[in-house]
């Protein structure tokens, strides 16, 4: 076994010694080999990393959210929550109360702002940073303290009927709630009950929408269907589908030929140089150099500079597109680039390497 | 005297038909330096090249010791060219991309033999033959001379049984020359078989044995 290593180790070190002997072999396949990544990186790269950009929004919650409409009649309650958290797929759900317009309680002629009861805020998931605090007690988003007039994001607002509510502080809204922007409400503990007119869900997927839109319909216990409305982000998971295709394919089809490309003309330029060394390979085999040792000599050449060439073209690739601040491939699409692109140069010099074993040692080292 | 290199009714036919040799039998002598001598075409080259196991003989075979050495894979072929052979060829044949004692170290690596302890006999050996060593100099700076002092160094690098020298002196000066041939003796000198084909007269007068083709 010792032997074996220290026959790898030697190896290993003639060939980097020949890379280092060969400038004009090396520095070639080095220009190639990092070119490749280069032109594959601000190519491809960037299109996968667009789309990686672009589906990272369309995945984001405000892309996989049900909203359900329910007029005050439709017998919609906040029991609905309950029901829904036994199904799978879901994320987050919340429910709102009808809205009530309430104004700057020292602003009589202040912005109607609308408040509403709500439930399920008070989870983590939500990310409200509160408790549910009873009927009197209210917070508010930015927009609808500003519409309040209520800089300092406290107050009291005053509903038609005469109501007053003491404004504690500002909500904190995640995108999926903004349909229902301005956002005033009354946190509601929940165990309480009452009549629902909108209800958020938000599912785990943008694929899972679909499915999950007749499930919610289900559980809303409507009296009246008529009285639902159902609004989702359907048509956005469609475009998400559509764009991660045509993208993926584009992405794919390009990267193919650039490696195909340019694997070809290594082999080619690879097989000319080796024709330009042949007198050095017919030296070695008449000095006892077996063909498989030649061929692992040339391999292993190569794939010490395709390496470094590798990671350095995929290096200064993705730093072009940090400076013009295009988008940048994630990591693991990066290395997999310099990965390939090292195979891809391997295969292409399999062929310069059997040439190489091949080549005649009486007719390399006559003399004319 | 044991025989040590026996060559048996050896013929070699170029594919495009022409035989350059037809049942020849020959003895080369361990101990000895024979000289193979002849004409231009009569296949003296071929024989060194069928000797150093880099041509198959269309018939007849090669023994060394005893052994038959002609046949077997060419991936056995190498083996035994990196352990048992020497080469000296007509120009030196060495790299010019690599330093001297990197060229004198070469076969190390084809026979998997440590890299340190060739560099140290490489070193005795250029010391030997008189060859400057100067770290990373490369054989393009050395004379021709010097340059065939190397490919001996090389050649003599692994006490080889059998070391076969190609017009070894046709660059030479008279000076260089006899480095040379001393050196080939004095190798023969261990019990090796010396082969040396050449047209140079100074050269066969001091082979031991000569073998007209």
């Amino acid at each position: 076994m010792n032997g074996r290593f220290r026959s790898v180790g030697a190896v290993m070190r003639e060939a980097l010694s020949s890379a280092w002997s060969q400038p004009v072999q090396s520095i070639l396949t080095f220009a190639m080999v990092a070119g490749m990544c280069v032109s594959v990186i601000l190519t491809a790269g960037r299109t996968v990393g667009a789309q990686e950009r672009v589906a990272a929004t369309l995945e984001s919650p405000a892309g996989r959210t049900i909203v359900v409409r329910a007029a005050a009649d439709a017998g919609v309650t906040s029991a609905i929550l309950e029901r829904l958290r036994y199904v799978r797929g879901i994320t987050w759900a919340g429910a709102f109360g009808p809205a009530i317009d309430v104004t700057n309680s020292n602003i009589p002629d202040g912005n109607p702002v609308p408040l509403r009861t709500s439930w399920g805020l008070e989870t983590s998931q939500s990310g409200a940073p509160f408790a549910a605090g009873g009927d009197s007690l209210a917070w508010g988003s930015v927009d609808a303290l500003e519409a309040l007039g209520m800089n300092d994001h406290s107050g009291t607002a005053t509903s038609a009927a005469g109501t007053s509510y003491s404004i504690q502080g500002e909500l904190v809204t995640p995108t999926y709630l903004s349909d229902i922007q301005p956002l005033l409400v009354t946190p509601q503990s929940s165990r309480s009950s009452g009549t629902v007119a909108v209800v958020v869900v938000v599912a785990k997927s943008p694929a899972l929408v679909k499915s999950l839109i007749p499930v919610v319909m289900g559980l809303t216990d409507a009296s009246d269907r008529s009285k639902i409305k159902i609004e989702t982000s359907q048509a956005l998971e469609s475009v998400r589908s559509s764009v991660n295709h045509q993208l993926s394919a584009f992405g794919r089809g390009l990267t193919l030929i650039i490696f195909g490309a340019t694997g070809a003309l290594l082999a080619a330029v690879l097989c000319g140089l080796v024709l330009l060394r042949r007198r050095d390979f017919g030296r070695r085999r008449a000095l006892g150099a077996s063909r498989s040792l030649v061929v692992s000599l040339v391999l292993t050449q190569t794939l010490f500079v395709a390496l470094l060439a590798s990671i350095v073209g995929t290096a200064a690739a993705a730093a072009t597109l940090l400076l013009t601040g295009d988008p940048l491939p994630s990591l693991t699409y990066s290395i997999a680039v310099a990965v390939a692109a090292t195979v891809a140069t391997i295969v292409a010099a399999v062929p310069p390497s059997f040439l190489a074993a091949n080549r005649d040692p009486i007719k390399e080292l006559r003399v004319p | 005297m044991r025989a040590d290199l026996v060559v048996r009714d050896l013929t070699f036919e170029y594919p495009h038909g022409l035989r350059v040799l037809d049942q020849v039998n020959a003895v080369f002598s361990a101990g000895l330096v024979t000289a193979v001598t002849g004409p231009s075409g009569r296949g003296k080259s071929t024989l060194m090249y069928i000797l150093g196991l880099m041509l198959r003989p269309t018939a007849g075979s090669v023994l060394l010791q005893d052994e038959v050495i002609s046949a077997g894979t060419d991936s056995a072929r190498s083996a035994r060219r990196a352990r048992d052979i020497g080469f000296v060829f007509q120009d030196a044949a060495l790299d010019p991309s690599r330093s001297v004692i990197d060229n004198v170290v070469e076969t190390a690596l084809y026979r998997g033999e440590s890299r340190a302890k060739a560099v140290m006999r490489g070193v005795e050996l250029l010391r030997k033959f008189d060859v400057p060593i100067r770290p990373g100099a490369k054989p393009s700076q050395v004379s021709g001379g010097q340059a065939q002092r190397i490919a001996l160094c090389r050649a003599l690098l692994a006490e080889p049984r059998l070391l076969l020298a190609d017009e070894p002196t046709g660059n030479l000066d008279h000076d260089s020359s006899d480095v040379v041939i001393a050196a080939l003796r004095d190798h023969a000198a261990t019990g090796a078989v010396v082969i040396v084909v050449t047209h140079d007269a100074r050269v066969v007068d001091r082979c031991d044995e000569v073998i007209q083709l």
